[in-house]
């Protein structure tokens, strides 16, 4: 009887635990989730961030967000200093590749797939949704593309020296005596931080010269980086350097230097990313802005993928592997508020082009903005270089070698060789079985 | 006994405190940095231990071998030129050779005191393809693609920042001499003047000698100074282009947390602690073979 009269008692309690367990879940109470994120408040490019947390607070007042910002590689050095100690905050930035190995292959980085319902997904531009794990994982929702090789057009200047837009890479070669002889730059590109000739150009013509296909088989070691299409790219680059198409000292000028000439006016040509829409709105005379114009990178002799240009995934905030419950729920609420319509609406307010599919009609678009958006909806986008090969490779062999082959001091096929040598031996990729 | 014992506690307490600060910022990470140089690490993971490869590899890496050699030419633009410059500089404002000696000594003072960074920025702002520099030539020559190409030159890429230490830290030592020149009674420079001895010859055979410890001292903060190089070179070019610019401490910086190469970075870092103490070491031993300190 006494045995029964506990078993009740237990049951009781476990009953009244329950429902109150039930009752806080569905009552919202509050939550409060840990953000470490990679941002720089006083750069102009994050202002659309407040005004997206201030609009999520006010949808979810019950879920508490407290962030610490870091930028730069600061960021990343003091993330791993946290991952090597096993304790991570809930939410984090996260990129979808070798740059967050730190934490992804400890697997402190929760896969998202089990919240990716297909009508979600349908919501994207579906090249976000490659897998980003060995085993088809999804770790962040991409709110942006980084598309990283865009030309744009100063279209007055072209008037005015009664030049057309060239179609292929020999005809913008063409336009070069004409330009110069006005003083002005040709292509504006800054190479001093050593990324861009990699990043912005060669990425673009790998894929043009042999595609995905040959990329990938180049990571795995069944093609090779000495292979006629990534020396042929690279010698493109040498070819722009040798006919005058960049801007003397390309290698001494820093980014913000080169387009800082075309938005003043001085170059008829700029070869830079997709995301430097904002900078030049934000730095440019209306009046320009409203003159200028994007194409993509002119056709070059030899290529293989036409019109294409190379974009990887943004980084975004990704959910620690540890969270259940009612945290897991707000941080999920948190993303997909964020990466959903109501964050993306105010990203594009902003002046970023959105994966997710928005009704552009609802938007006041400048044209330039507009014209960007119709180019890379009309693209294929091969890889970009660094977000696919080991850092140290490229930062320590290509990036400086092709600094090397611009100024003279090597050919392409020698810095092809010694990078295939380097990829060889060291790359994680060709280590994979 | 009694006595001896309290004595070691005494001891023991007041030397125990900072032995233990002392061993956990600078023993153990030293100690630490040294077994890294022998593994491959990537920051996370396993650590794979790969004996002496780290350090053979430094033998045939042209990057490190730049870096080498970029570092012993600020170790001689420091000893052979921001220090004797700094010597004579602080002779002239001190002998009061030059009028407006107060201001000279502030505006060679001011580059020490403006942070490294923003020096390169300045600098960049004048050797930059789009700088004032190559912005006066162009607009002289009429030369419309005037830049600096010294910049891009394998052989004299560094000269340029070489300049820059020069201008920045000339007025380190220069104060630290003129501090130690106003030591100097007057009246062994006035008793020399009246035996008839020139200014150069009170400089040779006066200031020089009496100075010879401070030139040591001098030597010793350029020295170590210069393989630690980084702030500046690290603003103002990164090391490129192409490596040309490339010094240890930048290299090591990039390899290890950029590249997340920690082993080989290790390696580096004891391979420059190695050349400070040696470079020290052989300092210490000219100086005293020359009875100046």
């Amino acid at each position: 009887m006494k045995i029964c009269k506990k078993v009740f008692i237990a049951a009781l309690v476990a009953l009244a635990t329950m429902g109150l367990g039930a009752q806080t879940s569905s009552s919202g109470a509050p939550v409060t989730l840990t953000v470490y994120m990679q941002n720089d408040l006083a750069n102009p490019q994050s202002a659309y961030w407040p005004v997206t947390v201030e609009a999520f607070q006010k949808k979810y007042p019950n879920i508490k967000l407290e962030f610490e910002y870091v930028s730069g590689e600061e960021f990343h050095q003091k993330f791993q200093a946290m991952a090597a100690s096993g304790d991570i905050p809930d939410l984090f930035t996260c990129y979808a590749g070798a740059r967050s190995g730190y934490i992804l292959d400890r697997g402190m980085v929760k896969d998202l797939r089990p919240y990716l319902t297909e009508s979600f997904k349908k919501q994207y531009n579906p090249a976000i949704w490659q897998p980003q794990g060995p085993n088809g994982e999804i770790y962040i929702i991409s709110p942006n593309m980084a598309v990283c090789t865009v030309v744009y057009i100063n279209t007055k200047l072209q008037k005015q020296l009664g030049l057309s837009t060239p179609k292929t890479l020999d005809e913008m070669i063409a336009q070069v005596p004409k330009i110069r002889a006005a003083g002005l730059t040709p292509l504006a590109f800054g190479n001093k931080a050593q990324w861009q000739a990699q990043s912005l150009c060669l990425s673009m013509l790998v894929d043009r010269m042999g595609g995905t296909a040959w990329f990938d088989k180049a990571m795995k070691g069944t093609a090779k980086f000495t292979d006629k299409p990534f020396v042929d790219a690279i010698a493109v680059i040498k070819k722009m350097v040798d006919t005058k198409l960049f801007p003397a000292g390309v290698n001494q000028l820093e980014g913000p230097q080169a387009w800082g000439e075309f938005v003043q006016g001085k170059a008829v040509y700029l070869l830079d990313a997709g995301w430097r829409i904002s900078a030049l709105k934000a730095a440019a005379n209306p009046a320009d802005y409203a003159n200028y114009a994007v194409m993509a990178f002119p056709a070059v002799a030899g290529e293989v993928n036409h019109g294409s240009s190379a974009a990887t995934l943004g980084e975004a905030l990704a959910m620690n592997t540890k969270l259940s419950g009612a945290k897991a729920d707000a941080a999920w609420k948190f993303l997909s508020f964020i990466y959903g319509q109501e964050g993306c609406e105010i990203l594009m307010k902003y002046g970023t082009v959105p994966t997710y599919k928005l009704d552009y009609s609802k938007f006041e678009i400048d044209s330039l903005t507009r014209q960007y958006i119709d180019l890379i909806n009309s693209q294929t986008m091969g890889y970009v270089i660094d977000a696919k090969m080991d850092s140290e490779g490229v930062n320590n062999i290509l990036n400086p070698g092709l600094q090397a082959v611009m100024m003279g001091t090597k050919t392409p096929a020698q810095l092809a060789a010694e990078y295939e040598a380097w990829v060889a031996a060291n790359d994680s990729n060709r280590r994979k079985k | 006994m009694v006595n001896a014992r309290s004595k070691r506690r005494s001891y023991l307490s007041f030397v125990l405190p900072a032995f233990v600060i002392y061993a956990a910022i600078m023993v153990f990470p030293l100690v630490f940095t040294l077994g890294l140089s022998f593994t491959k690490w990537k920051g996370y993971g396993p650590i794979e231990f790969v004996g002496f490869q780290n350090y053979a590899r430094l033998l045939s890496d042209p990057v490190f071998h730049i870096g080498l050699r970029n570092n012993v030419l600020i170790v001689l633009i420091s000893v052979f030129g921001q220090i004797p410059l700094g010597l004579l500089l602080a002779y002239m404002l001190h002998r009061r050779m030059v009028k407006g000696a107060k201001l000279f000594e502030i505006l060679i003072f001011l580059p020490i005191t403006i942070s490294s960074v923003i020096v390169a920025q300045l600098w960049n702002r004048v050797f930059s393809p789009v700088g004032i520099l190559p912005t006066i030539v162009r607009q002289l020559t009429g030369n419309h693609d005037y830049i600096m190409t010294i910049f891009e030159n394998k052989d004299f890429a560094f000269v340029p920042i070489m300049f820059v230490l020069l201008w920045q830290h000339t007025s380190l030592y220069m104060v630290i001499f003129l501090a130690n020149l106003q030591r100097i009674p007057d009246s062994v420079i006035e008793a020399a003047k009246m035996e008839g001895a020139s200014e150069g010859i009170i400089f040779r055979k006066i200031i020089v000698p009496i100075l010879a410890p401070v030139v040591f001292i001098n030597s010793i903060l350029a020295i170590s100074g210069s393989f630690k190089s980084f702030d500046l070179i690290y603003s103002m070019t990164g090391g490129g282009p192409a490596h040309l610019t490339e010094v240890m401490a930048v290299y090591m910086y990039n390899t290890t947390f950029v590249f997340q190469n920690y082993g080989y970075g290790s390696a580096i870092s004891i391979v420059i602690i190695l050349f400070i103490v040696a470079a020290i070491m052989l300092t210490k031993a000219a100086t005293n073979k020359l009875n100046m300190v």
